[in-house]
């Protein structure tokens, strides 16, 4: 004879536990994200670069150390070469495969964006 | 006195799942505001659109030998796409900038300035209107107005430039 009432309070039991090992799971996620600084780090380059592209004119060259912003990039196994894209007057610096933070800037410029070791060099035209 | 004891347990796990809820929501809000904070970076935005359109049209201490000949007449017009400006943000659906710039003669200048010449206004009307100048309130526009001093053939000429940013949601 099967005992049907303890069946059913196992199945309880584990829902409940599953919902809380998922809560927990998804809680430790959104922490350690905020606490490692991803989102900040992005939108500090974001706005540092488009305020660089604000303060330059055609024809300047500008090297900075972005040493952080790579090793963030690299410990979530993104690419170097698609961390910081510039398209029109929008500065997008991601450091994983989602998100990531997009700032605007006001000049009409042509930029490039080149990287030389832990250096971010933008070119503008 | 009989108890329902299957009942019983059923209100104790959404007891504990509410407490749990409640407890990881707290903690949800608690590091969204210690690690959530932005970097409001719009008065700077404002100071350098401002040297921006200085560099523009000043040239030496005069105003650019290209423009200086329209500048009276039809150089309004083409302010923004001469300096380069591009107001259109793809975060946001209407522009974030605007300048204003009004031109007087230095002698209608003593305690203020009288009779404008001119009147160049680009970029989002409605924020020069909220412009908020005391930088007391986050939640409008963050704007900079600087006097210039400078010559167009020989004339002693004002410009009053007035730039502001608003792109609230990313700054505040």
């Amino acid at each position: 004879m099967e005992d049907k009432r303890g069946d059913n309070i196992l199945v309880q039991n584990i829902i409940f536990i599953t919902l809380i090992v998922i809560f927990i799971a998804m809680l430790l996620l959104f922490v350690g994200r905020s606490a490692s600084g991803e989102s900040q780090i992005e939108e500090w380059y974001s706005k540092k670069i488009a305020l660089m592209i604000e303060a330059g004119k055609p024809g300047m060259k500008i090297e900075f150390n972005a040493e952080d912003l790579f090793d963030v990039a690299e410990e979530n196994n993104w690419d170097k070469r698609s961390v910081v894209l510039i398209n029109d007057t929008n500065v997008f610096v991601k450091t994983h495969s989602k998100g990531g933070y997009n700032y605007g800037f006001f000049n009409d410029v042509d930029v490039s964006v080149n990287i030389d070791g832990d250096k971010l060099i933008l070119e503008i035209q | 006195m009989r108890f329902n004891k299957r009942g019983d347990e059923r209100i104790l796990y959404f007891y504990w799942f509410f407490l749990f809820v409640v407890v990881a929501v707290a903690i949800v809000i608690g590091v969204g505001v210690f690690y959530g904070h932005k970097i409001d970076v719009r008065q700077v935005e404002s100071e350098l659109l401002v040297d921006k359109v200085v560099d523009c049209l000043v040239d030496g201490g005069k105003i650019g030998e290209k423009i200086e000949d329209r500048f009276f007449e039809n150089f309004s017009e083409d302010f923004k796409h001469y300096c380069r400006f591009d107001f259109s943000d793809k975060n946001y659906d209407d522009e974030q900038y605007f300048v204003l710039i009004d031109v007087y003669d230095l002698t209608d200048c003593d305690d203020g300035c009288d009779n404008e010449l001119l009147k160049i206004k680009e970029g989002n009307d409605f924020y020069f209107q909220s412009c908020d100048f005391e930088h007391n309130d986050k939640n409008l526009p963050q704007c900079v107005n600087k006097a210039v001093y400078t010559l167009i053939k020989d004339r002693e000429i004002v410009l009053n430039i007035t730039a502001g940013v608003g792109k609230v949601i990313q700054n505040v």
